[in-house]
């Protein structure tokens, strides 16, 4: 028997061309999501194939270093929210338990996920950062990283939280030591992005470059450190992945996530997916961004600065 | 047990989804009694069996959120738990008890803050020791006021017998042993830098109130769903051992012996009474 | 030469530098080592104070011979429970680094290992992880917070007395022509809790670091060593 390959026909078709591999003389792969007329939103097939991608950098003796970037205006806005992916009946979406233990575990972040193959590549991996990166594209990739070089005006953080409810991500060992234990709670409970200097001030990002410098930033301290002797670099990231797995940072908190599938908003509350029916998922991002306390994903102020 | 007027105070605005716990005891510095305590661990389960409330603010009145605990009642609370009045000095069962049923237990103070299904802000405002510091530790967000100094001065009289989990996992290792040793107090721009505050502000009340609109906005589901997340989360960081380690220790500290020379608050104390002895040990905050 | 001093609770120990640790000097260790554990064991000392003769911490030892993981005098002497850095990390008094100059490999294992750090404005910190495979990557990690210290050990960057002290690694920089007077104040500020109290907090702080790991890294420093001498060999010379 194969294991099936979730995604719809056109996803399944598309997700090459979503994600692009390359690896240059230096000893750098890039993997390079573009989908940028959906800020590279990521599809179930288009996270497999990052999956199948670190495992092919990894198997490869000349690539030491492994970049992931984006195409287009931002790096990430996370997980496609509105796909069909071979779900048994489209009516379930994610309202199984079957197939959300399937969606959220084994495509996203549990140890079968896409996110922990990044956390435990054999390679040194640096997130290049611009625009948003926002949800899975923040907890699930920026946060797996060992490296995350940002523009300084990306907007990093979960968004989501604010429409979808807080997946519990953010609640996640590795955010904490991160970032700390106050700022991991206020990308949760606030939903207010983080820019890249803020990011830097807090310890996720390595180092912070105009937009327009920040391919060749990422460039030269990848290529510096792929640079270094093959046979240490081996040895530090081994040396990282196992005291990495002795904090036990490599896996998320899983608690919140299968819950999280079945949230539902109070009569009072706005329900985004009921509005989006109405007036489609850009329409109701709209509607949210006009509701009371909204944070504004594009505001530059820190929380309370 | 005292609590010379002092009380907490619960306000629910049903309509923003926000409630506030107010520390008033203004003339002792807002200093909890652990009648105090109490009151606010009742307002925490009203709040958390509140289903319009999602975001609880913690502030106090007057010039400081909280200076301490109530001195007067360090050695009291051993003598007034179970099996702490057998004999002349409190068994060890009993200053156990003291210290978790009002402060690290499940019922603690601290804990149930730590562990209240709502989101918690503290705006922290003047002097915010030990209690005051542990309280803005506990929430999930935090505003300092320009003026908020943040220390336990009660560690160099005893040593230290508070969390230390968290607060590694929040400010850094090395910054926690300054904390710890050193008798420093950190200012709000520096408490603000390690990452205990999100935010310094000269009008606190506006930003907590930015803050707590902010969460108040996010549906009852996701707040209360992302909480229990976060509690997997700080059971996993060894958060729940460090609060039974710091029980366990601060009750062994209680049985502590001085060297010639060496500082002794509770006897200063006996002598020339708790404002003069708190003002001594206080004195070098670096 | 391994100075000693005491005084008002205060054991100072000097050295003319650390560089003999990233040489593997077992001997000048193992003195280390049992002076350490000599002033932690003196009821009259409270705080034990690093400290070189002014010039480099810990200099950089190029070619430093490869600490061998079937080394049983290696494992008693560094990496072992009642070794060197286990005995500073799990110590029963505060101890306090004082860096001047360059502090590299076995230096910020010790700087790691140690409480409290004053730092000279010119001093500047190595990443000890290549060099040192029995040094502790959690303590660095819950020192500068996760992503730092795993940029500190993958780039190999040095950092400068004003970055350490801003991610963590340092708790105070000053002039160099105060160096020793800061230090000195910092212990002495330290003396004013009751010796049961530090015996006591450092029992605390010892369970909740073996919480968050550090413990069970040190357990596998055989294990870093034998992956780094087997990288070393794969890769035909000197990492």
């Amino acid at each position: 028997m194969k294991p099936k390959r979730w995604g719809t026909p056109e996803s399944l078709a598309a997700a090459d061309q979503q994600v692009l591999y390359d690896v240059d003389r230096a000893g750098v792969a890039y993997i390079t999501l573009n989908r940028p007329e959906k800020h590279n939103a990521l599809s179930v097939p288009m996270r497999e194939r990052v999956a199948e991608l670190v495992a092919a950098a990894d198997a490869d003796d000349d690539v030491r270093v492994l970049v992931f970037r984006g195409n287009g205006r931002s790096f990430c806005s996370g997980n496609e929210i509105n796909e069909e992916w071979g779900q048994r009946r489209p009516h379930e979406r994610r309202r199984t338990l079957d197939v959300g233990y399937r969606y959220g575990a084994d495509m996203a972040w549990g140890r079968l996920g896409f996110s922990q193959a990044i956390s435990r590549s054999d390679k040194v991996t640096i997130a290049q950062v611009h625009g948003y990166c926002a949800a899975a594209a923040y907890f699930m990739i920026a946060c797996k990283c060992d490296l995350v070089v940002a523009a300084a005006d990306a907007r990093i953080g979960a968004l989501e939280a604010r429409f979808l409810g807080p997946a519990g991500a953010v609640a996640s060992v590795h955010i904490n030591r991160i970032l700390g234990m106050k700022a991991a709670r206020r990308t949760g409970f606030t939903a207010k992005p983080m820019s890249g200097t803020e990011a830097y001030d807090l310890g996720l990002v390595y180092r912070c470059a105009p937009v327009e410098e920040l391919p060749s930033v990422t460039g030269e301290i990848a290529r510096d450190i792929a640079a270094r002797p093959a046979g240490a670099l081996d040895f530090l990231v081994a040396r990282l992945r196992a005291a990495e797995g002795l904090m036990d940072t490599s896996v998320p908190a899983i608690t919140g996530l299968l819950v999280s599938h079945f949230l539902q908003a109070a009569p009072d509350e706005m329900d985004f997916w009921r509005t989006a029916r109405r007036v489609g998922v850009g329409g109701a991002l709209d509607a949210d961004k006009a509701r009371k306390g909204a944070a504004d994903p594009r505001a530059d102020r820190n929380p309370a600065s | 047990m005292t609590t010379d007027g002092g009380a907490v105070e619960l306000a629910l605005d049903h309509e923003r989804h926000q409630a506030v716990i107010r520390i008033r005891r203004e003339e002792h510095g807002n200093r909890l009694t652990r009648a105090m305590a109490r009151q606010f661990v009742a307002h925490l389960d009203a709040i958390d069996a509140d289903d319009d409330i999602k975001v609880a603010v913690i502030e106090g009145t007057g010039a400081h959120l909280s200076s301490g605990w109530d001195p007067r009642e360090a050695w009291e609370q051993y003598v007034e738990a179970p099996g702490g009045a057998v004999k002349k000095h409190p068994s060890q069962r009993a200053r156990l008890v003291a210290l978790s049923d009002e402060w690290w237990g499940p019922n603690g103070l601290y804990r149930r803050l730590l562990h209240c299904r709502k989101v918690t802000i503290a705006k922290a405002v003047g002097d915010c020791y030990e209690t005051g510091l542990y309280l803005t530790l506990c929430s999930d967000l935090a505003v300092a006021h320009e003026n908020a100094r943040f220390a336990v001065p009660r560690w160099r009289n005893v040593g230290v017998d508070g969390d230390l989990s968290l607060l590694i996992a929040t400010v850094g290792l090395k910054r926690t042993k300054e904390l710890m040793y050193a008798g420093t107090a950190w200012d709000a721009g520096t408490a603000s830098r390690y990452g205990l505050v999100d935010g310094v502000s000269a009008a606190p009340d506006e930003e907590v109130g930015r803050l707590a609109e902010m969460c108040a906005s996010i549906m009852r589901d996701g707040i209360v769903t992302e909480k229990y997340a976060v509690f997997a989360s700080l059971a996993k960081m060894g958060v729940d051992h460090a609060f039974a380690a710091a029980t366990v220790v601060g009750a062994s500290l209680s049985n502590i012996h001085f060297q010639p020379g060496e500082y002794n608050f509770l006897a200063d104390r006996r002598r020339h009474g708790t404002a003069a002895a708190l003002e001594r040990s206080r004195r070098d905050l670096g | 030469m391994i100075d000693v001093k005491v005084a008002d609770w205060v054991g100072t120990v000097q050295v003319a530098d650390f560089a003999g640790l990233s040489r593997y000097d077992a001997a000048f260790a193992w003195e280390l080592r049992d002076t350490v554990v000599a002033l932690a064991d003196d009821s009259e000392v409270k705080v034990i104070v690093l400290r070189t003769d002014g010039g480099d911490f810990a200099p950089d030892v190029p070619g430093a011979p490869l600490p061998s993981d079937r080394s049983a005098t290696w494992r008693r002497v560094f990496a072992g429970a009642k070794g060197l850095y286990q005995s500073l990390a799990f110590c029963k008094k505060v101890v306090v680094t004082e860096v001047t100059g360059a502090c590299r490999g076995a230096g910020s294992a010790l700087v790691l290992c140690s409480d409290l750090t004053v730092a000279a404005e010119e001093s500047s910190f190595g990443s000890p992880f290549l060099a040192v495979p029995e040094s502790n990557f959690v303590l660095a990690a819950l020192t500068m917070r996760l992503n730092r210290a795993k940029a500190w050990a993958v780039t190999g960057d040095v950092l400068d007395a004003a970055r350490a002290e801003e991610v963590g690694l340092v708790n105070q920089v000053v002039p160099g022509a105060s160096l020793r007077a800061e230090t000195d104040a910092l212990a002495a500020r330290v003396t004013a809790m009751p010796l049961d109290g530090v015996t006591m907090s450092k029992m605390l702080l010892q369970a909740v670091l073996d919480a968050h790991g550090v413990g069970r890294d040190f357990d596998l420093a055989t294990h870093y060593a034998a992956r780094r001498r087997h990288a070393e060999n794969a890769g035909g010379g000197a990492l």
